[in-house]
């Protein structure tokens, strides 16, 4: 308990106690924050918290509240038309010289938001999230989520000259009530936990984490009138569901998720004074069975999720004004939905479902390439430019083998991005914008089920893929006003503005409204 | 105390790893789906002709026989003809199959309906051979002219159920008389997939089992209904649509059905119209009101030959009633399927055709008004018409297809005459 409060301390003054001895251009900032994390090679990219170390970050923290808004309907089906929500988070750490130069960064966040008019959806808090096993409903709904998310990364000092161990640990705590019949209330958790190791030598850095993530997630589908049944979609892939009635005959409602899942990255870094490199391959596996009763389960599904992921992470300074910054990443996800033949064994020793056969019935896979490119023109510990493109090529591949039915969405991302940061004394204010344009590749969606007349069929499954292939520009902008020096400290307070304004270019087969977000963001820096 | 905390954070590490193993190694055995061949074999047995004797099915029945192999979960549905070798052969996704064969047939100028149901059968591999479990035996039985023609069970919005009605129906060309004939609730009560299992004895579709009998109790010639005539039994007699209640009012008018199904309530008594007796009831009897669940029942017309008596000798273990395997020792009565002269299973959805409980030879399918208190009624789909203009009606013992699903229930609707002895004959 001593040393609990020893470690709440401690990071109570990596908030608050900054030496008053640092230059004025050390002040925190929004900004600085921001490069501080672009430059944090093994901080930012990977899951490995013994290479934070080796980021000398320093010490930094924030602290905010904030508010989005969304509205309009080009986006997915099941999110919904016209959201607010409002938040809390904060995080802080860095290397203590008091636990002998340990890293030691936490955070924790916490969201509030009321997604309204969403559809298609009564079972899941993010229904985008990767299962095709869910139930949806007719009713046009709102949902009120709420989450909580904490964690932290820790790592020794360098031990022996050359090794560095490290931790880190998230847990999240998520609900999400939808307001119309058939209504669950459902609740998540989720716990992860990595391990890791760094090796340093010269120039050289070499690091390997493991990683191991529990998911739970249930909720069950009722009603509040009790008088009225609500005809639900089983749904196993899109396009492809049996149909239910809530509040009728023997069908329980519930969704229970439970998924494991295990995976590893290994990393080599480069650093001289003015390069710093980062290879990173990840792997992860994660298995989710969804049942639909406590006491005698009915296998749903499975799905048998394999992601790789390669980066790489290139800074390169121009002497101390400028620096160039890479990132380059690759993706291929690969989810399979399995789908079981059960009978049920009633005998009396017995009474429950018995699982005769398995199958992989569906796969969805992305396949993602992107490359991203930053000029940065420093001043102090912040930024007064930063320039950059992005671009990125997305390939999501669907099918469902009997009756085989498929999509496919080939699609690249090209967007330049500006930001300027004026600076006044203590005051700065960050302008810039973004702009993008997806232009669509290639695609194709065959049906070969029976519900191609179907509501959810004609009204998601082909609005989705219409959504998915449209064409479309994006135009983000930033504003940022920030003040530093406050409580006679290195700490700034800020407030930010950003905002989305997003639209489909073309025709398609279904009219979409631009899409419009908004984030305010106040807070303070250390 | 270290090693103890020690010891116990280990232990934990190892069991939630190899639980977690377990479920990934599990995941990793699927395979990516294929289709599956599967044979499947129809025999129709000898059966009781008009005159008593024993016959055999003649060859040109197995012609154009259809075997349909039905997924519900999945909404798939393969046809396949016969062969002439009484086997038939189909190519389907892996999954649980109902498989059905119905045809009616003529016999010596009988009509002669052959439906076989075999149900949740798990088809997940090739299967070439042919035995018990890809076999289906049919047994012809002489079309009944006995019917159940409308039922309304599932109330009204607001949640009224009182007005429920079971409407009887004479589908064939000759009187019929009803006395001894027992309007049965069959179990389970409720539609489910954990369907209870019964003694190894009673064998498999060899007898139905139910919760309650209504009997029409008679000499044997007091009640004859004529083709084209039909009597109806209410859960209470009375004008439920002047009846307002917390939940609303009714939709029907029942005060003039034939009987109506009192069971005790002393509150709601109508001395005009006669009550039926119910002579068993299996376990609490409920005298509210008899309520049958409004997400279907199974119900049967039962005809055991005789007046039976509540509490009577009668009842016997093992020969007029029996217990569930591993159950309380509550009896329900033992009817066998020869005794049945119509059975309609109801289900809550079209997606619950899997909870079916009544054997395929009684109904091979089920009818659904999808949920409860929409004020929906089932009725038989009109097949003909008689010379003097009354309907027959669909009855080829297979609910699903039997019936049409009416927005509203009507008694003796399609000029359904009303027989002359009732009290309400005009």
């Amino acid at each position: 308990m001593r040393r609990f409060r020893y470690f709440l301390m401690l990071l109570l003054l990596a908030f608050v106690q900054r030496g008053a001895a640092q230059q004025s251009d050390s002040l925190s900032s929004p900004q600085s924050l921001e490069r501080k994390r672009m430059e944090s090679l093994w901080f930012s990219a990977t899951d490995n918290a013994a290479g934070a170390q080796l980021d000398q970050m320093g010490r930094f923290g924030s602290l905010g509240i904030n508010y989005n808004h969304s509205e309009g309907d080009f986006q997915r089906t099941q999110l919904g038309r016209n959201n607010d929500g409002y938040g809390f988070s904060t995080d802080g750490g860095g290397e203590f010289d008091n636990l002998k130069g340990a890293f030691l960064w936490g955070y924790f966040d916490y969201s509030h938001d009321k997604i309204r008019e969403a559809r298609y959806n009564a079972s899941l808090i993010d229904p985008l999230r990767g299962t095709p096993f869910y139930l949806a409903d007719r009713n046009v709904s709102d949902w009120i989520h709420q989450n909580y998310q904490l964690g932290l990364k820790a790592a020794t000092p360098v031990m022996g000259r050359h090794w560095v161990l490290g931790i880190g640990v998230d847990y999240q705590n998520a609900q999400g009530a939808k307001q119309i019949d058939p209504r669950p209330n459902v609740q998540l958790s989720k716990f992860a936990i990595t391990p890791s190791v760094a090796f340093t030598e010269g120039r050289h850095t070499v690091g390997a984490n493991y990683s191991y993530r529990s998911r739970r997630e249930d909720g069950t589908a009722q009603n509040s009138i009790s008088l009225i049944t609500q005809p639900v979609w089983e749904v196993v892939a899109p396009g492809f569901y049996n149909t239910a009635e809530v509040g009728s005959g023997s069908f329980s409602g519930l969704r229970a998720y439970n998924a494991n899942a295990m995976g590893g990255g290994v990393q080599y870094g480069y650093a001289t004074d003015r390069l710093r490199l980062l290879l990173a391959a990840e792997y992860d596996f994660e298995v989710e069975d969804v049942n639909n009763h406590y006491t005698t389960p009915k296998t749903i599904g499975t799905t048998r999720q394999s992601e790789w992921a390669a980066k790489a992470r290139l800074n390169y300074d121009f002497g101390r004004r400028s620096a160039l910054l890479v990132e380059a990443d690759y993706l291929n996800r690969s989810i399979d939905g399995i789908e079981y033949v059960q009978v049920y064994d009633s005998s009396h020793e017995v009474a429950q479902w018995v699982v005769i056969s398995k199958n992989v019935r569906s796969n969805f896979s992305t396949e993602r390439l992107r490359l991203k490119a930053d000029y940065m023109l420093k001043r102090g510990n912040s930024y007064s430019w930063l320039v950059g493109f992005d671009v990125e090529r997305e390939t999501l591949s669907d099918i469902y083998y009997l009756p085989r039915s498929t999509q496919k969405v080939e699609s690249v991302v090209a967007s330049a991005r500006v930001k300027k940061n004026f600076s006044f004394g203590r005051n700065s204010i960050l302008v810039g914008a973004r702009y993008a344009l997806k232009e669509n590749l290639d695609n194709e969606h065959t049906y070969a089920g029976n519900y191609a007349d179907s509501e959810i069929y004609k009204n998601m499954v082909l609005r989705d893929f219409d959504y998915l292939r449209r064409d479309a520009s994006a135009l983000d902008f930033y504003l940022g006003y920030s003040r530093g020096g406050v409580f006679k400290s290195l700490s700034s307070l800020f407030l930010n503005l950003e905002g989305r304004y997003l639209s489909p270019r073309g025709e398609g087969a279904f009219d979409f409204d631009d899409h419009l977000q908004l984030t305010l963001k106040a807070g303070l820096t250390f | 105390m270290r090693k103890h905390i020690y010891n116990i954070i280990a232990l934990a590490v190892a069991l939630l790893f190899a639980s977690c193993a377990e479920m990934m190694n599990d995941a990793r055995d699927a395979e990516i789906v294929a289709p599956i061949t599967v044979s499947f074999k129809v025999d129709i047995n000898s059966f009781t002709a008009p005159d008593g004797s024993t016959a055999e099915a003649p060859e040109e029945w197995y012609d154009d026989l259809e075997v349909v192999f039905n997924n519900f979960s999945e909404g798939i549905q393969t046809k396949v003809r016969l062969a002439p070798d009484g086997v038939a052969e189909a190519e389907i996704i892996p999954g649980i199959y109902n498989i059905t064969v119905r045809s009616t047939q003529r016999y010596a100028r009988r009509q002669y309906i052959i439906n076989g149901l075999k149900q949740n059968v798990a088809f997940v591999e090739d299967m070439p051979s042919i035995d018990e479990r890809n076999t289906l035996s049919i047994q012809p039985v002489m079309d009944s002219p006995l019917c159940i023609r409308e039922m309304y069970y599932a109330g009204s919005p607001g949640g009224y159920f009182r007005d429920q009605f079971y409407e009887i129906y004479n589908n064939g060309n000759e009187v019929v008389y009803l006395d001894h004939f027992c309007l049965a609730h069959l179990v389970p009560e409720y539609a489910t997939t954990s369907l209870p299992e019964w003694p190894a004895e009673d064998g498999t579709d060899k007898y139905v089992y139910a919760v309650t009998l209504w009997q029409i109790q008679g000499d044997g010639d007091d009640y004859p209904l004529q083709p084209g005539e039909s009597v109806v039994v209410a859960q209470e007699a009375a004008d439920h649509t002047k009846i307002e209640t917390w939940a609303g009012f009714g939709l029907v008018d029942t005060s003039k059905a034939d009987w109506e199904c009192w069971s005790g309530n002393e509150q709601r008594i109508n001395t005009e119209v006669p009550d039926l007796p119910y002579v068993f009831w299996s376990g609490w009897i409920m005298t509210m009101q008899w309520l049958t669940s409004v997400d279907g029942s199974a119900m049967a017309l039962y005809q055991p030959g005789q007046n039976l008596a509540f509490g009577s000798d009668y009842w016997q273990v093992g020969t007029t009633t029996q217990c569930q395997v591993g159950g309380s020792g509550q009896q329900y009565v033992r009817i066998p399927v020869g005794d049945i002269y119509d059975a309609v299973e109801c289900v809550p959805t079209a997606a619950d055709l899997d909870m079916k409980r009544v054997p395929g030879i009684l109904d091979s399918g089920a009818a659904t008004v999808d949920g409860y208190y929409n004020g929906r009624s089932i009725s038989r789909k009109v097949a003909s018409r008689r010379e003097d203009g009354s309907p027959i009606f669909q009855d080829t013992n297979n609910s699903t297809a039997d019936f049409e699903v009416c927005d509203s229930p009507v008694i003796r609707r399609h000029d359904v005459k009303r027989p002359a002895w009732s009290v309400w004959a005009e």
